[in-house]
């Protein structure tokens, strides 16, 4: 099978201080060779920016005092890149057709008759409720 | 929010002009550091019917603390080109060597900028040289640990970091030690080496800040110590001898790999034996200090790596 990829950003790794081939991590992105240049498509590029995503707290504005925490995405590759040495990014906007192997695993014939499954019981907290009051209320002696 | 030292990073740039800070270009993976901006902050106690502290007045300010880490030829040969020595590289693309002897003069010629990130803030801390280094054995492990002096330090734009994906320690079964030089042995550990240059911070009158205006070194010692099985009295007698001789460590993962400490005139400072048990190993704890060769060298370290270290 082959799919269509969309591809965003072209990558070039270039480290004068390290030999060609030298393999280099971009925490997020992956291991890539010196020297190289590499198609980023747009899934790998939001899981970049998902890979740096950070906390902001939030911070209650009468008692000054963190009541929660945001979540905020990491930068964009191409804004990451700015500051990262040897790393230039440029963005592009083409489709590759590569092949698409989440459909190597063998199809089976669906069952017919699906098992029911009992929905799980909700977690009980503290004393169990008892299912009926009146049966025995409370305080009776017999 | 609350931050965890696994969000940390620490990156070094050599500088074109001392004190002028650079993005980094090296990113040195590293177990603890502890660099703070030290300042020397005057407390205004004037008399004036009043028992308390008055007010602050700038003092002057300089960074000072240690990076723990394993040590990688690769990293090493970066730090250490802010140490006070003569550096020389050979070789060409994709192996380099790089010797490093000790030297004489007031100042490094080069320093580094170094870059903290604690919990997603940038420190940028400049004119930073290896004011003391050693390089220590620990269970196995090659560890290396740079004592840092610094002129200033400031905010800077958050980099992003790349890493060697092929960077790997030296441990067990990957050191030779030769005692004396060309004789290795197999009855040592424990093993440290060190060299401290007694920096401290120049401060000078200026209207541009309140940073040191460079570092200055003062007297090298340079030092080894180790704890050998006790089998004969020879070692003792050259001790109390006082007679020199050379040694030579060599951690190495391969024939481009490898980080060799020499010190060709080694004389034994202190030697300890004792019977600390009935169960104990009789062993001896070896001291010895460094003094100049006939080349004029108290130690000599050797990098081979394939890191080209970019020196503006």
């Amino acid at each position: 099978m082959m799919a269509e990829v969309q591809i965003v950003y072209e990558v070039k790794i270039d480290q004068p201080n390290l030999p060609e081939g030298e393999p280099i991590q971009i925490p997020g992105l992956g291991t890539f060779e010196n020297g190289g240049t590499y198609d980023v498509s747009e899934a790998e590029a939001e899981a970049y920016r998902s890979f740096h995503t950070r906390q902001v707290p939030k911070i209650d504005e009468e008692t000054q005092s963190i009541v929660g925490a945001d979540v905020e995405l990491g930068p964009t590759l191409a804004q990451a890149a700015e500051n990262m040495y040897g790393v230039s990014v440029e963005e592009v906007n083409k489709t590759v057709t590569v092949e698409d192997d989440s459909k190597d695993f063998p199809e089976t014939e669906p069952d017919e008759t699906p098992t029911p499954v009992e929905p799980p019981k909700p977690p009980v907290f503290g004393n169990p409720p008892v299912e009926n009051p009146d049966e025995n209320p409370e305080g009776s002696d017999e | 929010m609350p931050g965890t030292g696994a969000q940390g990073f620490l990156g070094v740039a050599i500088e074109t002009t001392s004190g002028t800070y650079l993005a980094p270009v090296k990113f040195v993976p590293f177990e603890s550091e502890s660099l703070q901006y030290m300042q020397d902050t005057i407390w205004r106690r004037p008399i004036r019917q009043s028992a308390d502290i008055v007010g602050a007045v700038d003092g002057n300010v300089h960074v000072e603390g240690d990076i723990t880490m394993e040590a990688f030829e690769d990293v090493v040969a970066y730090m250490l080109r802010a140490g006070r020595n003569t550096y020389t590289k050979s070789g060409t693309t994709p192996n380099f060597s790089y010797d490093i002897v000790g030297a004489p003069n007031a100042v490094p010629n080069k320093t580094l900028s170094i870059t903290v990130v604690r919990n997603g803030i940038v420190f940028g801390y400049t004119g930073c040289v290896i004011n003391s280094f050693t390089l220590s054995i620990e269970d196995g492990l090659l560890k290396f640990n740079p004592s840092i002096l610094g002129r200033d330090e400031a905010v800077q734009t958050l980099p992003t970091a790349t890493w060697v994906a092929t960077q790997t320690p030296y441990g067990a079964g990957k050191y030779s030690i030769e005692i004396p030089t060309a004789t290795q042995v197999f009855d040592c550990d424990n093993f440290e080496f060190s060299v401290d240059d007694s920096g401290e911070p120049q401060y000078r009158l200026k209207n541009t800040g309140r940073g040191a205006q460079f570092i200055a070194f003062g007297e090298r010692t340079t030092s080894m110590s180790m704890a050998r099985d006790f089998e004969t009295r020879a070692e003792y007698d050259t001790f109390k001898a006082l007679t020199a001789g050379s040694i030579t460590l060599t951690a190495s993962k391969g024939i481009n790999n490898s980080i060799s400490i020499n010190m060709p005139a080694a004389i034994r400072d202190t030697y300890e034996v004792g019977l600390s048990g009935q169960g104990d190993i009789t062993r001896a704890q070896i001291n010895f200090n460094g003094v100049l060769d006939s080349n004029g060298n108290a130690y000599k370290i050797t990098i081979k790596t394939q890191e080209d270290l970019v020196v503006p």
